[in-house]
């Protein structure tokens, strides 16, 4: 029985999310591969249903199973009784394609295990025991659970844990123990294994779309092998939650700008509605969504002012407006008070609790060059992150031509903006002394490590082959998708 | 033959250290979880390397401290970590290269297992100059030690990396990257200029581009399989885990018998109550707000959990004990 309830915790959100990409994207569905459209639509799904729960509770509709079923079913009727007739290929009807795996070379076969055994490990690793993760009981389940009995989250004791943080981790986690049926903190964690593997199965696709396919495997093994991002992905915190989400945002938003770049306007178009939608969620998982979300927005704005002579903006109105809608929930509701404080924090103005987290940072006279080996000590002689930022500053110093080119500068300057934002928020604001104490670093970095990798790979891959761009076109790469 | 050589030369190296090792005794101390030698005068400079015979009945991890004359007291800068395997093993601890502060004279050694201490016996110790056959047995132990290897309560900020010799085992990893690069570039060259082409700059930086991310993703994937293997032990760690009850499995992952006082607790207080506690911090008191929920903490509550903590003075005044447990964990309730 509580194995059923695990398949309904994590269809219930794939079968939403399906639905919602259908109406989405659906006229464009066909330049997303089959697998990547499932790996886009469980965490949409899970977004959304996160944004139903939320409105729910506001509404004072009590947050129980049936209730929740209930109001995704109307929104999945709404779609298709007047979005689904309208669509020219819908999003539901590609079917699942042929896997020949005679057409594997020896190279990608022993990839492709070793990425399964890693996501089985990190499913293992999960589910096999209950929470012990004290911040995540602290902060994050204690809530969950009260939504389990309480059936909402506005109640003064379970608010006391909630503050001013974005929900999504409280309502997901509430989600899993409401699906599941019981308090069970061991089964409730099956939602991040889920969201690796759609990491690592959207990573793929990004790159398989311009690249062959062994070079893909290889990038999204290294992906699969980061032993921080491996190890956070099996505890109930909020920072592989808003990696994956800021993640996918940035992958997608660059392969906008790279469509766009390529006059493929019908494919930057669907692209840029996916990342919007990410960017949205980005916001709800942990406060530095804010900072994050805004690194992107300004590198959009930078683009669209690069391209100003060719870019149509009415097309941008729509992917603008659904990236409010998703934030304006949590800004209506008194939360935009979050963003303020969490601008302070970081320029070190804050209010009374800021301050007081200065007053307790130790007083160190040198202190960017404290800094300076912190950061160099963390990133090149932990084991958080393997090779990555050798490989990294090794592209950038190799390959500083393709670098430089547009459009994939901007994904560099994303990049860069992310780090220096740590730098910023540890040099100036309220969070020195963690840097300090090693307890916070190491999770801000993670943020950017999935894109440093992607990034690489798009530097690396088109170099390998001579110095000519081994770009395959989209439609030759659909059809060896089968392999 | 040649073989037959290297070995006589591997002895030969391993010479001094016969000559110029110095037995020392551990003893358990009584009532202490720990083993200790009695005040000792050792040149660190001379003696940098302890060989351990250890007999245990279980694995587990043991950390070695000193005092020095430096500073008389054992604690964690001054100390070294190691893994310790069932049955009777010798351990090569070369502390020099491990810590810095393996410094001045060496007044006294502690050994504290991380488990049960009764289940291990230090049948013989020795402190030795080391010799290049005790420094690879060093290495090799630290290599596969915890460090970098087991999930500690900080790894959820960080993860170290393995040790070798005191130093991260990335920085031997950049060294090689860089000399396999500049070998298999020089070798790009020489192929190169057999073909008689005509070698630019941007070419070579191409080529030289191409060798080095060759080299990194060589090493990362020799990184990964240490991985593997790390992610393999804590699997292997979790599978007693495997096929219990949710409240089995919290049992396991508690310390002592501290879930099961949350359940005695369960039991008594309503779920409508509302509870005080008096709990050590850091962990458990955290774990019993999750645990007793919907039991809400509030100060004044009707009742007080208390787990091996004294009460406060006012909580004493305002509490008397009504469920026990067992001597130092209880359910109190307003007078």
């Amino acid at each position: 029985m509580l194995f059923l309830n695990v398949i309904v915790v994590i269809l219930v959100p794939l079968i939403f999310g399906l639905f919602l990409l259908s109406l989405f994207i659906g006229k464009k569905s066909d330049i997303f591969f089959f697998w990547e459209k499932l790996a886009l639509a469980f965490p949409l799904g899970l977004g959304f249903l996160v944004l139903l729960m939320f409105l729910m509770a506001s509404a004072k509709i009590p947050l129980t199973f049936s209730n929740i079923i209930l109001a995704a079913g109307l929104i999945i009727l709404f779609i298709v009784v007047t979005c689904c007739p309208r669509l020219k290929s819908p999003y539901l009807n590609v079917g699942i394609p042929e896997i020949n795996i005679k057409r594997f070379s020896l190279l990608e076969i022993i990839l492709t295990s070793l990425i399964t055994f890693k996501v089985i490990y990190v499913y293992f690793a999960s589910i096999v025991k209950p929470l012990i993760d004290v911040d995540a009981f602290n902060y994050y389940s204690i809530v969950a659970k009260g939504i389990f009995f309480e059936k909402t989250f506005f109640t003064p004791y379970l608010w006391e844990f909630i503050h001013d943080k974005p929900l999504f981790p409280y309502l997901a986690q509430g989600w899993a123990f409401i699906g599941l049926g019981t308090i069970n903190d061991a089964l409730f964690k099956i939602l991040t294994p889920t969201l690796f593997l759609c990491l690592l199965v959207i990573s793929y696709s990004a790159l398989r779309k311009y690249y062959p396919g062994k070079y893909c495997l290889l990038a999204t093994f290294l992906l699969s092998s980061l032993p921080f991002l491996v190890f956070h992905v099996a505890t109930a915190y909020a920072d592989f939650t808003i990696t994956f989400y800021y993640t996918i945002a940035s992958i997608y938003l660059f392969l906008f700008m790279k469509e766009f770049h390529l006059k493929n306007q019908e494919k930057a178009d669907a692209n840029l509605v996916v990342a919007l939608l990410f960017l949205g969620l980005t916001i709800w998982t942990k406060r530095a969504g804010i900072v994050l979300v805004g690194i992107n927005v300004f590198v959009l704005l930078a683009f669209l002012a690069a391209y100003r002579k060719t870019i149509d903006l009415k097309k941008l109105i729509i992917p603008c407006l659904l990236f409010f809608l998703i934030l304006l929930p949590w800004l209506v509701h008194g939360q935009a008070y979050a963003i303020i404080n969490t601008l302070k924090a970081i320029v070190g103005i804050g209010g009374g609790k800021a301050v007081e987290a200065v007053a307790s940072t130790p007083v160190v006279e040198n202190k960017a060059g404290v800094m300076c080996a912190i950061f160099l000590n963390k990133l090149f002689l932990y084991a958080d992150w393997h090779l990555l930022w050798l490989l990294f500053l090794t592209t950038l110093i190799f390959f500083y031509k393709r670098v430089s080119g547009k459009p994939l500068v901007f994904l560099l300057v994303i990049i860069l903006l992310g780090v220096s934002a740590i730098f910023v928020q540890f040099g100036t604001g309220e969070m020195f002394k963690w840097l300090i104490d090693g307890t916070l670093l190491d999770r801000l970095v993670m943020v950017s490590t999935p894109l440093a990798l992607y990034f690489c790979a798009e530097v690396v891959i088109p170099s390998l082959k001579d110095n000519s761009l081994a770009i395959v076109t989209h439609a030759s790469a659909k059809s060896k998708k089968g392999s | 033959m040649r073989l037959l050589g290297v070995a006589i030369v591997f002895c030969l190296a391993a010479l001094p250290a016969i000559g110029l090792d110095q037995p020392i005794t551990f003893q358990p101390v009584s009532d202490q979880p720990y083993w200790q030698t009695p005040e000792l005068v050792i040149d660190s400079a001379d003696y940098d390397t302890l060989i351990l015979k250890i007999e245990s009945k279980q694995n587990g991890t043991a950390k070695l401290f000193w005092m020095n004359h430096y500073d008389m007291q054992f604690n964690q800068p001054k100390s070294t970590w190691f893994s310790v395997k069932a049955g009777t093993h010798d351990y090569y601890l070369n502390i020099a290269s491990q810590n810095q502060y393996w410094m001045g004279w060496i007044k006294g050694l502690l050994l504290y297992p991380e488990f049960d201490s009764k289940s291990i016996t230090i049948n013989e110790a020795n402190i030795i100059k080391g010799n290049i056959f005790t420094n690879i047995m060093s290495g090799w132990q630290e290599f596969w030690g915890p460090k970098g290897r087991l999930i500690i309560g900080s790894t959820i900020n960080t993860m170290q990396s393995s040790y070798l010799f005191g130093r991260s085992i990335f920085v031997y990893i950049y060294w090689m990257i860089g000399i396999f690069s500049v070998f298999f570039l020089l070798k790009k060259i020489k192929k190169l200029l057999l073909q008689k082409q005509k070698l630019s700059f941007e070419l070579l930086f191409n080529r030289a581009g191409k060798v080095v991310v060759g080299t990194i993703i060589f090493f990362w994937c020799l990184l990964e399989l240490n991985t593997m293997y790390n992610n393999w032990q804590m699997a292997r760690m979790d599978f007693p885990l495997i096929g219990k009850t949710i409240d089995e499995q919290r049992t396991l992952v508690n310390t002592g018998d501290f879930y099961q006082f949350m359940l005695f607790c369960e039991k008594y207080i309503s779920p409508e109550a509302d509870f005080d506690y008096s709990i050590p911090p850091v962990y458990n008191d955290i774990k019993a707000r999750f645990y007793l929920y919907p039991r809400k903490i509030t100060k004044e509550a009707d009742f007080l959990v208390v787990y091996d903590k004294d009460p406060e003075k006012e909580q004493v005044n305002r509490y008397k004990p009504w469920k026990t447990f067992r001597q130092g964990a209880y359910i109190a309730k307003k007078r």
